[in-house]
């Protein structure tokens, strides 16, 4: 190899090292009880802790934006994986826990194809999830709502596109829009915080 | 009168008219929600308005569009779509869309549905829908 080719092999090895974040926040000691699509408990963040992660926020009968945030969390996992990435996880939060039972969330995984290995939906009690998206300033507002012609309820909500990088520490150190996620820049950050 | 008609007829069939290309959908489970995206290429001089979307498939189809509002997104129904002469309007996630709420059936990839799509001018056109993993 000569020295130009070391130069630049080194210059892209270390590129990825250098990211420096824009937020540093501990989330905190308080434990939120929460219900992965398999049904088994899980005390969040503190059962995270130890890997890296990215954490999003969704509800399954939304039809257009949050889809997108699935797909792309998918994404980042698929070519994180690629790229030999190992030791992250991925975590999506359902702010409509009335109608996201885990067993929704199993047949929302199911097919869309969800490689459940490194990836956790979870639900659970109404309060935890509201006390959760208050810490995580994650807003889900009930948008309009109307009814089927057999009494069905159907509504909607507005709410925060957000999508939180969370280290190993389980700090915050930096946060995208779900449904626009950058997937290369996504992948780089998991790197950096290797 | 017939050949009036057969004139109008003739003319219709060589003028353009509003085609619809690359309709797909996403995946989903029956009694869960779906979006149908496609494009609309209006090559005539006139607009046109889609105000209608059925199928068989949904409890109910809504034109819906995808808004900002702060930091945050929303859906909210809108009655009509107008697709001015000479133009194409996209129909894509995170913009405007069609609602396919309380599915009857499970959507899987490869799977296609049939759509019927009104317009202003009680044109109607049939499409078909595929399932996509996106």
């Amino acid at each position: 190899m000569n020295p130009f080719s070391l130069l630049l092999f080194a210059v892209l090895i270390f590129a990825g090292c250098g990211r420096k974040f824009d937020r540093d926040e501990f989330l905190g000691q308080k434990e939120y009880p929460l219900i992965t699509q398999d049904s088994s408990l899980i005390n969040f963040p503190q059962d995270l802790k130890g890997k890296p992660y990215l954490l999003g926020f969704i509800f399954t009968n939304c039809p257009d934006v949050c889809p997108l945030t699935s797909h792309n969390f998918q994404l980042v996992q698929e070519e994180a994986k690629n790229q030999g990435i190992r030791g992250i996880n991925f975590v999506l939060i359902s702010f409509d826990p009335d109608r996201d039972k885990p067993w929704v969330l199993k047949e929302y995984a199911n097919i869309r194809n969800i490689d459940g290995s490194n990836f956790k939906l979870l639900t659970g009690n109404k309060d935890t999830i509201r006390a959760l998206m208050k810490k995580m300033q994650v807003v889900a507002i009930s948008g309009d709502t109307s009814k089927t012609s057999d009494g069905d309820l159907i509504y909607f909500y507005v709410h925060t596109d957000k999508a939180f990088l969370i280290d190993k520490d389980n700090r915050i150190r930096t946060e995208y829009r779900g449904s626009h996620l950058d997937v290369s820049q996504a992948v780089n950050d998991f790197r950096s915080l290797e | 009168m017939t050949f009036i008609i057969l004139v109008l007829n003739l003319i219709s069939l060589i003028s353009p008219q509003i085609k619809i290309e690359n309709a797909w959908m996403r995946n989903a489970d029956k009694g869960m929600n779906t979006a149908l995206y496609l494009d609309i290429i209006n090559p005539t001089s006139r607009a046109y308005d889609l105000v209608n979307v059925s199928s068989d498939i949904a409890k109910v189809v809504q034109i819906h569009e995808t808004y900002k509002q702060g930091d945050n997104l929303g859906m909210r129904k809108v009655e009509s779509i107008t697709i001015k002469g000479m133009t194409t309007f996209h129909l894509a996630p995170g913009g405007f869309h069609v609602m396919v709420i309380r599915l009857k059936e499970n959507l899987k990839v490869g799977d296609k549905k049939e759509f019927i799509l009104t317009f202003s001018n009680h044109l109607k056109i049939k499409i078909m829908a595929v399932v996509k993993d996106q």
